[in-house]
């Protein structure tokens, strides 16, 4: 089912159909490096538990990435789309 | 036993219980998680459905750190193990995709080699602790519990170019039963929990998440065990949520979900804290204190 799902979504997205969802996705990794991305409380939360900081990210170089690979240009088109 | 741990983003942002457990359980069994500093999200597959290159260079950056630190993989998320199991494997395979991706990391100075594995919590357990030991570890076992295993698609989905065809579902199968449960056989086992269809069409993800939830509780289940930290939300606050999006004929879902760490944990003998028993939705007391158990 995992599969069918997958292939649908492909097959949405190629025809511009982008799900709201996705775009969302893609421009927080764009953004932060991440998809899902921690709130305050999460964070203050992982301090009180003892579980540390959230590892970070260096966003510079995925965005360098995702530049050259024109995935903003996509996210840009998508999000203009129907 | 080191690998370079990558938490991925959902879990250390929505299920700090799972990682805790894991932390937790690790070095009882000789696991020792070094942190990937710098990591990035996986990338997972909705990503690929936008752009395969981009899919392939952001999972491969997280593979280049790993090989810098010259140890496996372990993740705990299926999402996150699909994603960068097949990207290890495309690249190693295929030399003209794994140039194109290489001329894209040049630019912030890396270079995918192919030189580590990537491994998921189970294959970690099963293939490099050993059932044996993991047994072993148990100190309070479960004493028959019926438990519905929930394997998750993305962890048998790369079945093409790692698990046998059904293994990575025996696998969880053993390793639940080495904690004294039962893993229980129940219609659906190997279905989506319908977790990908949300924030795309809930009516649908909740019909889907409840027709495995009627099967679980057709099978008498106890509880639910999966790996997956998408399915753990998906089948626990989805029990929450279904009554939001399909009119119920009277039907009531309160079956326990944990994750495979949290079992094992409580089977080695150690308590959950009162904020991780607080982060299940549907309570799971009953799963804790055996006397409380039907």
């Amino acid at each position: 089912m995992g599969e069918a799902m997958f292939t649908i979504r492909n097959l949405a997205v190629a025809e511009g159909n982008t799900p709201k969802g996705i775009l969302v996705q893609a421009q927080s990794l764009f953004e932060t490096g991440r998809v899902v991305t921690p709130s305050k409380m999460a964070l203050t939360n992982r301090k009180k538990y003892g579980l540390g900081k959230e590892p970070a990210v260096d966003v510079k170089d995925v965005q360098k990435i995702l530049r050259k690979t024109s995935f903003d240009e996509l996210i840009y088109r998508g999000s203009q789309s129907k | 036993m080191r690998y370079a741990f990558f938490l991925g983003c959902l879990i250390p942002a929505r299920e700090p219980n799972y990682e805790n457990s894991v932390r937790k359980v690790a070095p009882e069994l000789g696991i020792k998680l070094v942190e990937m500093e710098d990591a990035n999200c996986c990338a997972p597959f909705s990503i690929q459905s936008i752009d395969y290159t981009s899919w392939l260079a952001l999972a491969a950056r997280n593979l280049c750190i790993a090989e810098k630190m010259g140890i496996d993989i372990l993740t705990l998320c299926n999402d996150c193990y699909e994603s960068l199991l097949m990207t290890n494997t495309i690249l190693r395979e295929d030399k003209e995709i794994r140039d194109k991706v290489n001329e894209i990391l040049a630019d912030v100075d890396l270079e995918f080699k192919g030189k580590i594995t990537v491994k998921n919590l189970i294959d970690v357990l099963y293939e490099d602790v050993g059932l044996e030991k993991v047994r072993n570890s148990v100190k309070k076992p479960f004493n028959g519990l019926r438990v519905a295993v929930q394997p998750g698609c993305h962890l048998t989905r790369p079945k093409r170019i790692h698990f046998g065809e059904w293994m990575g579902v025996t696998v969880l199968d053993e390793l639940v039963e080495a904690t004294g449960a039962k893993s229980i056989a129940y219609e659906r086992k190997e279905a989506c929990c319908g977790g990908p269809l949300r924030g795309i069409n809930d009516e649908v993800a909740s019909l889907v998440a409840k027709q495995k939830l009627d099967a679980i509780k057709a099978a008498d289940a106890e509880c639910i065990v999966t790996v997956c930290p998408f399915c753990y939300i998906e089948l626990d606050m989805g029990q929450l949520e279904i009554r939001r999006h399909i009119p119920l004929k009277g039907e009531e879902y309160n079956i326990p979900v944990l994750h495979f760490a949290e079992l094992l944990r409580i089977a080695m003998g150690m308590k959950l804290e009162d904020w991780e028993i607080k982060a299940h939705r549907v309570p799971v007391t009953g799963i804790l204190n055996p006397k409380e158990r039907k």
